[in-house]
């Protein structure tokens, strides 16, 4: 078992750069999620950890051995892909044998690893099976079968459970939870999903355009995003963002965008840079109540536009001076589309120059 | 009238058409051409019933014998190497390069010259005195000279040569097609699973390109059975009955001896192997084929 640590990773497609200076640690047995929109590199910089792409700059070392010039079958991975990438010509035996054959591992040996591997993953019964004979789950799990039988020092997964259909999704992230206290690997996993993020990672590293924006424990990177795009894409309904120029008072800070003036409190020392500026002022949807919550708060008024309810709770689209603003309160209120409403802000996250600057909250 | 039994009575009169043609362009020249193999007929009005005499003489025929044995072993020789050369053709027109269009193009040429203007091409090629080859082989040695298509060895080769240049890229295009369907993925699980190149080509590629494979070998197969037109224009069976196929065989009883009935009798057989040939892939390796799932 080892740790991966990536440094300075750059690559370039032809006059594309796909990512900058990337530099990563996962300690032994950790469950990092490399997290981030279609496009942002993530995928990339999984192959180069798996062999199968070249970096361009930077080197990649797993177990504290760099491993840069060996092949993807020497640096003792195993890497799930999205679409499961399993032999269809051969039986579910078959292709978890595939690899510890190429290895020369003795056919005892195979058979008792095969053994080992179908009971824990409870695919006994497939195991004579061909690929297409299977589920979407089923296949899923030979998937990852097919990379635990060869007991390898990482675990790379590239969106596993982006195939399946949503309830087989969540109980899949919960075995593969399980899984990993049960193996103890080390496991770097690509997701665009930041639910599955937030539930399996124990660091998570959100990228976006080639470049990691911030890496943290989930909880961190939920409450104190570093920037907008972190706040914004973390999160379901998203962030409330505002966007606008701002300028510093006594005891507040006031931010103008569009119509909208909001003004937070806010001592002046706290912001080391200018008196006046852009900024961005994000809110979560569920830090939007409709009952003044303690004493510091930013309070507007605006008009209900639309009301989802989920069952438990309710997604709120209100309209104030103009601006979308997205509440998720709890408990359910009992307004209805229309009605003009007075919105309270409880935790409210500040960014100047792409920067979080902190606001003390209530 | 029910609305189904309708859709029924119209969709049957929609196929008349086609239907017809086929019967009179396919089914009575065929039927006909069984019919006249059971007669003994000479050009003329006159014909006498022999039932299946001449397939009785087909049967004890020493020259048909040969062409039978000509045949199956251009049949088995070319469509081997085609297929050897067309999945090498498939695997480099698949790689990524520079110029690769052009590549598969230039491929392409010998496959979209016909086959009675390549015959007639590389039959200049093997001339004894003039011909390239003895020109870029022998230079001005004149006496070195090989007359290639007056060796019965060498002008089997020389048909088999011909027909293995101008279709194996065809071949080749079709396994391309199956090449294409293989997901990078498949391989890139295979490279970190341990297995080497050649590995990844023998336990990954050949078992994921057999239908393409088997398309393949059944085009290739049914038609080097019935080579003709590359026999007539670079050897005319010769020399000897060397390079005479079963197909030409019954050319010239037919036209040149004008044996009507005994000509259509070795037509009708290769017709029927072929039918029989067909239905044998159609059952068994067709079958499978549509089973298979796109990998």
């Amino acid at each position: 078992m080892a740790g991966l640590a990536l440094r300075h990773i750059e690559k370039t497609f032809g006059r594309t750069r796909v990512l900058h200076d990337v530099s990563l640690e996962a300690g032994d047995g950790e469950f990092v999620v490399l997290l981030g929109p279609s496009g942002c590199g993530k995928s990339t910089l999984l192959r180069i950890i798996a062999g199968l792409e070249p970096q361009t700059r930077g080197s990649v070392n797993i177990g504290g051995l760099c491993v840069d010039t060996l092949s993807p079958s020497n640096r003792d991975i195993a890497m799930v892909f999205q679409h499961y990438a399993l032999y269809p010509h051969m039986t579910v035996r078959e292709n978890l044998a595939f690899g510890l054959k190429m290895r020369g591992e003795p056919k005892p040996v195979i058979e008792e690893r095969i053994a080992e591997t179908a009971a824990l993953l409870e695919i006994h019964d497939l195991l004579g099976r061909k690929p297409k004979e299977l589920s979407g789950g089923q296949q899923q799990r030979v998937a990852m079968g097919r990379a635990i039988v060869r007991k390898p020092k990482l675990f790379l997964f590239d969106e596993p459970l982006s195939n399946l259909d949503a309830r087989l999704r969540a109980s899949m992230r919960v075995e593969l939870k399980k899984l990993h206290r049960r193996l103890g690997t080390t496991m770097i996993y690509v997701t665009h999903d930041q639910a599955e993020a937030m539930t399996l990672g124990h660091t998570i590293a959100v990228m976006n355009h080639g470049r990691i924006q911030q890496i943290g424990r989930p909880d961190e990177i939920y409450h104190e995003p570093v920037n907008p795009f972190v706040a914004w894409f973390i999160g379901n309904p998203p962030m409330n963002l505002f966007e606008g120029s701002y300028r510093l008072h006594q005891q507040d800070l006031e931010l103008c965008a569009g119509d909208l003036t909001l003004r937070v409190p806010f001592q002046a020392h706290d912001l080391a840079g200018a008196d006046s500026g852009t900024a961005t002022l994000g809110v979560r949807p569920e830090d939007v109540t409709f009952e003044p919550p303690g004493s510091r708060h930013v309070a507007v008024s605006g008009t209900i536009d639309l009301i989802e309810h989920l069952g438990g709770d309710a997604v709120v689209y209100l309209i104030v001076k103009g601006q979308p603003l997205v509440a998720r309160p709890s408990p359910v209120l009992r307004e209805h589309a229309g009605d003009s409403v007075t919105a309270y802000m409880k935790k409210i996250h500040l960014f100047i120059n792409e920067n979080r600057i902190p606001v003390p909250s209530s | 009238m029910t609305q189904s039994t309708q859709n029924r009575t119209t969709g049957r009169l929609m196929v008349v058409p086609a239907l017809m043609v086929v019967a009179v362009f396919s089914l009575y020249p065929a039927m006909d051409s069984f019919l006249l193999s059971l007669y003994s007929k000479f050009p003329g009005p006159e014909r006498s019933f022999v039932g299946l005499g001449n397939y009785l003489e087909l049967f004890h025929d020493p020259v048909a014998h040969q062409a039978f044995v000509v045949t199956l072993g251009f049949v088995l020789l070319s469509t081997t190497l085609e297929l050897l050369l067309g999945t090498g053709i498939a695997l480099v027109i698949h790689e990524r390069f520079k110029g690769r269009g052009w590549v598969r193009a230039a491929v392409l040429i010998p496959w979209a010259i016909p086959t009675v203007v390549a015959s007639q091409m590389w039959r200049f090629l093997l001339n004894d005195q003039y011909g390239a080859v003895n020109a870029i082989l022998f230079g001005d040695q004149v006496d070195a000279y090989v007359p290639w298509l007056a060796d019965p060895w060498m002008a089997f080769g020389a048909i088999v040569l011909a027909d293995v240049w101008k279709t194996s890229s065809f071949a080749g295009l079709l396994i391309l097609a199956g090449l294409q369907v293989i997901p990078d993925e498949t391989y890139d699980a295979a490279r970190i699973d341990g297995a080497t190149a050649w590995q990844r080509f023998w336990h990954i590629t050949l078992p994921l390109l057999k239908p393409a494979l088997l398309t393949a070998l059944l085009f290739r197969t049914i038609d080097a059975f019935r080579v003709f037109d590359l026999v007539f224009v670079m050897t005319q069976g010769g020399p000897g009955d060397a390079t005479q196929v079963l197909q030409f065989y019954g050319y010239k009883t037919l036209f040149t001896e004008g044996r009507v009935g005994y000509g259509t009798t070795i037509s009708v057989t290769v017709f029927v192997a072929i039918a029989i040939l067909s239905l044998f892939y159609v059952r068994t390796v067709g079958t499978k084929l549509m089973q298979r799932e796109p990998a």
